[in-house]
């Protein structure tokens, strides 16, 4: 088997058809960067792919669609297979094209990878004058999913590039976070806040217990936290406190400043060993995780599985971002993820709203240090 | 389906996005009274808002309109009625009878024009002005301010800031007019406030009098032609629709600098008054603003 280390991921674009309120053809949404006021220049270069990502559009026009699809087809190799396309009855054609780097037995390559689901064919190809002009690549790698009951393979019309990728993720499907994951697993991973995420209050039973989706995925789906005890924070934290391994220090560091910061005096302490249970310090004394706000759980929920499972090559899907947040706290989670995308070179982040103060917020032509911005608005018309 | 670099700039995708009739006014308090005159309601489907760069007036708001309607025709401005002179149109104002106007062209594309000189003149005109006069009293007083009385007062400043008025639309058409036949600037702008001043008529139109031949761009005879052609047109108007004093009156302070007009009672009645909030609150109970709404979704399909 090839040896494939990834170095650099950059989502492009996404086609689907068929699927959701797309019924009128392919349709693409791009994720290139629109950063800086418009140019007229057309030989002047372009911003590039983005790095944060805002899709907008009424109710009931696709924007959940265009996340889980994307979800979707990353689902299709992890194990068990998840999202979308794992339903019996699922219709729907989708492709995500990503500009990656990798090195492949030694040989650094710049690639456009196609990995698609729906029909043997891409939706969309690309043809050699596309793939150096528009995704600035070498070669197109190409990977068509299918599933065989909860087994995924690879369509006949994928190519060794796709295959390669293909054997990769699923040869390290399961493996354990390391020190930490973002420094240390290269492989590209998808990390899914869906709109109906819930915080529920954990059951009582409290043990030392493997979190749910632990190991390597090539998609992650956080959509509750609680009440079952293995999808708490509460248990994440403490099996990291657990496996005594470093690691819940790394995490807690990254959680406390971006939840609470410096000036609010609070902090999460490491979880009680006697009582399996973690505490807030705050400066009128420390109570417990559950006792946080339900904005500051809903922070927490996603800084602390942000932090816990994206590699070094992670697109962040987050459907409602403003979803349980007040607007000061959700001001407070964007300022954050503005200065983690701006840290991370490979980490993407694409969002949906309907907070059109977050549109003014986010200002996408605002030129920001760090960070390349683009946006969409789902619409019904065809342009 | 745009990406956000295709409908323009952020505000534009904020528009385009909220999926509303958006109507630009010319500033906050614009906005702010338009809301309270259609109701809060109205915010589901229309939005009344100012222009957040290029400060206030007709300019910011006309550039907005043209920036955004390309792509979102769901655009509108809505401007003075006095803002029709920098169309070189002042004639559909002063012979308007609706309470809303358009204009045609091209470059007046979506917007939209009030049936009086501007905001105010809602007030003065909807917002039962005697009552409130009468009203606005101390203890002592109340029962002492006539209708007659009241009336015998606003005639005189509503003729005084309906000449400024003209005045100002014949140097904002002088100036359109030089602009269309090429020239850079036909005439600076003469504001009707100017006749705040507590000097007379004629001591204040010889200063106006003496800039206008400073300035050289177009002789004091040919503004004043312009002034006296508008001044016909509206008085052919009284005479063909036969309208009585008190009509005639009403037309006036329509056209008349309405915030000059309104500065001017506060100052002799009621220095200190509040009195646009309760002016607004009796165009609301006029029932003035359901027709304005009415006429308003009319015209934006609202």
């Amino acid at each position: 088997m090839s040896e494939l280390s990834i170095s650099d991921w950059r989502m492009l674009q996404v086609s689907l058809e068929d699927i959701g309120p797309f019924r009128q053809g392919v349709e693409t949404i791009s994720f290139q960067g629109q950063t800086g006021p418009p140019v007229s220049d057309p030989e002047a270069d372009p911003p590039g792919p983005s790095n944060l990502y805002m899709l907008i559009a009424p109710n009931a026009r696709g924007k959940t669609t265009v996340l889980e699809a994307i979800f979707g087809v990353w689902g299709l190799l992890a194990r068990p297979v998840r999202g979308h396309f794992t339903h019996p009855a699922a219709g729907g054609k989708v492709q995500v094209d990503v500009r990656a780097t990798w090195t492949i037995d030694g040989a650094v390559q710049t690639v456009l990878l196609s990995i698609w689901t729906g029909s043997n064919e891409p939706l969309v190809f690309w043809s050699d004058d596309a793939l150096e002009a528009d995704a600035q690549a070498g070669h197109w790698a190409r990977l068509g999913v299918g599933l065989n009951g909860e087994e995924p393979y690879a369509l006949d019309e994928s190519n060794d590039l796709g295959r390669i990728l293909f054997d990769a993720i699923r040869g390290a499907l399961g493996e354990a976070p390391t020190d930490p994951p973002s420094r240390a697993q290269h492989l590209p991973t998808i990390v899914y806040f869906p709109a109906d995420r819930m915080l529920v209050a954990s059951e009582s039973r409290r043990i030392v217990e493997e979190p749910s989706q632990w190991g390597y995925q090539p998609a992650y789906r956080f959509d509750q936290d609680g009440p079952e005890w293995n999808t708490t924070i509460d248990n994440l934290l403490v099996w990291l406190e657990w496996l005594q391994d470093g690691r819940l220090k790394a995490l807690l560091d990254q959680v406390n400043e971006h939840l609470f910061g410096p000036e609010s005096g609070k902090v999460i302490l490491p979880p009680r060993r006697s009582e399996l249970l973690t505490y807030v310090s705050t400066p009128s004394g420390a109570h417990p995780l559950g006792a946080l706000s339900h904005g500051e759980r809903a922070l927490l929920q996603m800084f602390a599985r942000i932090f816990s499972h994206m590699t070094l090559n992670t697109v962040l899907l987050i459907d409602e971002i403003e979803l349980h947040l007040h607007t000061r706290w959700m001001n407070r989670m964007y300022r954050s993820f503005k200065g983690i995308l701006a840290a991370t070179p490979a980490l993407s982040l694409v969002f949906t709203t309907h907070d059109r103060e977050l549109i003014k917020l986010f200002d996408y032509q605002r030129p920001e240090k760090g960070l390349t911005k683009g946006g969409f608005l789902i619409t019904d018309e065809l342009e | 389906m745009p990406r956000f670099s295709d409908i323009g700039d952020t505000t534009a995708v904020d528009h385009r996005y909220a999926d509303k009739v958006i109507i630009y006014v010319e500033d906050d308090n614009d906005a702010r009274d338009y809301f309270f005159i259609t109701g809060e309601e109205v915010r589901e489907y229309l939005e009344f808002t100012a222009p957040e760069r290029g400060g206030s007036g007709a300019g910011p708001v006309i550039e907005r309109v043209r920036t955004e309607r390309e792509k979102n025709p769901r655009v509108f401005g809505l401007l003075d009625g006095e803002a029709a002179a920098l169309f070189g149109a002042v004639d559909a104002l002063l012979q308007c009878t609706d309470i809303l106007f358009r204009l045609d062209g091209h470059d007046r594309d979506g917007l939209i024009f009030l049936g009086q000189h501007e905001r105010e003149n809602l007030l003065l005109l909807y917002g039962d002005l005697y009552d409130l006069i009468k009203r606005d009293v101390m203890p002592g007083d109340i029962g002492r301010r006539s209708t007659v009385e009241i009336h015998s007062f606003i005639a005189p400043v509503t003729r005084r800031f309906y000449r400024a008025a003209l005045l100002k639309y014949a140097s904002l058409t002088l100036n359109h007019a030089a602009k269309k036949s090429g020239a850079n600037a036909g005439c600076s702008t003469i504001d009707s406030r100017r006749f705040n001043n507590p000097n007379g008529m004629a001591a204040i139109l010889e200063q106006i009098k003496e800039r206008v031949i400073e300035e050289g761009f177009v002789t004091w005879e040919e503004l004043m032609e312009e002034v006296s052609r508008t001044c016909t047109l509206v008085r052919t108007r009284f005479r063909t629709e036969n309208l009585n004093a008190e009509a005639r009156h009403g037309e006036r302070l329509r056209l008349a600098d309405g915030r000059s007009v309104l500065n001017r009672l506060r100052s002799n009645y009621s220095p200190t008054g509040r009195w646009e909030a309760q002016l607004l609150d009796g165009v609301v109970k006029s029932g003035f603003g359901e027709s304005f709404l009415y006429r308003l979704r009319e015209l934006t399909a609202a």
